[in-house]
């Protein structure tokens, strides 16, 4: 198992790119779910907010 | 057709039913396209086992790539039909090119230090793609520079287009000029230069960053959309 952590020798250039990989799109994944969730919560309080308003039409 | 799909409320539901699969496609093809580049494929005979970074880099760069040529597809439809769709996905699109050229950037620096010995090089290949970068960049702060979104959406389009001329300069920069960077090996003309051993996990990864990228543009452009209906609402005669 650390002949295979180890790469050749080269372990930590390949363990940093994959490291780097998941933080980069783990974050862009959590961000944008953050981002259509708020928003759609909003909007839903909005519409709670005025009665009158537009109905969804989706 | 391009009339049918750039209604926002139909394009999303079309978007939204496509999500579940996305994400199988991209975890199950993720999952095994790593697991046959990181245990079963062979070391380079050259590179050794550094070529495993190739299963990262090479999906961030075609998506760096191909998210600006997205970009630069939005922004002449904003340009010519000043569809704000257009508009809503060249905003959806950019930040996930930009993370993807940053993840190409890094990914190859992290390459190059044990195969050239140094970090950085001022190649062809990797100053036209930092210049891409510089590209997103650029489009993310002109389209968010404005007091009203609305505002910032031709002016960035017309950056999104104009950086379309370094699209094919970064694709063909290992071909006209000397570099580095080693030439293409995947679309190229006589086809794939790498062992099935290699280039099964490697399109594997392929697919699997391209549904994720999709993915999160879409998860993006339904946020936006929803901004967008937000501020209407709350600009409306006798809304908050």
């Amino acid at each position: 198992m650390a002949e295979f952590f180890d790469m050749g020798g080269f372990g930590n250039y390949i363990w940093g790119s994959y490291g780097f990989a998941v933080i980069c799109l783990g974050w862009l994944n959590y961000a944008s779910w953050r981002k259509a969730k708020t928003a759609a919560e909003q909007l839903a309080i909005l519409r709670a907010d005025t009665p009158a308003g537009p109905k969804n039409t989706e | 057709m391009f009339d049918y799909f750039a209604n926002p409320s139909r394009f999303m539901r079309i978007a939204n039913r496509l999500l579940l699969p996305l994400v199988i496609l991209s975890l199950s093809t993720g999952a095994i396209g790593l697991y046959l580049g990181l245990f079963v494929a062979p070391a380079d005979y050259q590179q050794g086992d550094t070529v495993r970074i190739i299963y990262i880099h090479v999906p961030s760069a075609w998506l760096a790539l191909f998210g600006y040529v997205g970009l630069g597809l939005c922004g002449l439809f904003y340009v010519v039909w000043r569809h704000p769709l257009a508009d809503i996905a060249a905003r959806a699109i950019a930040p996930v090119g930009a993370v993807f050229a940053v993840l190409t950037l890094v990914t190859g620096a992290l390459w190059g230090k044990p195969m050239w010995g140094a970090w950085w090089v001022w190649d062809a290949r990797l100053t036209s793609m930092l210049i891409l970068f510089f590209f997103y960049l650029g489009f993310i702060a002109l389209a968010n520079g404005f007091d009203r979104a609305e505002r910032g959406s031709r002016p960035a389009a017309l950056l999104a287009l104009v950086g379309m001329i370094n699209v094919p300069i970064v694709k063909f920069s290992v071909d006209w000029w000397n570099t580095l960077h080693q030439p293409a090996s995947l679309l190229r003309s006589g086809g794939p230069a790498i062992d099935s051993s290699m280039l099964t996990p490697l399109v594997l990864t392929l697919i699997a960053a391209h549904a994720y990228f999709a993915i999160l543009v879409i998860l993006r452009m339904r946020a936006l959309l929803t901004e967008r209906r937000l501020a209407a609402l709350t600009l409306r005669p006798g809304g908050d």
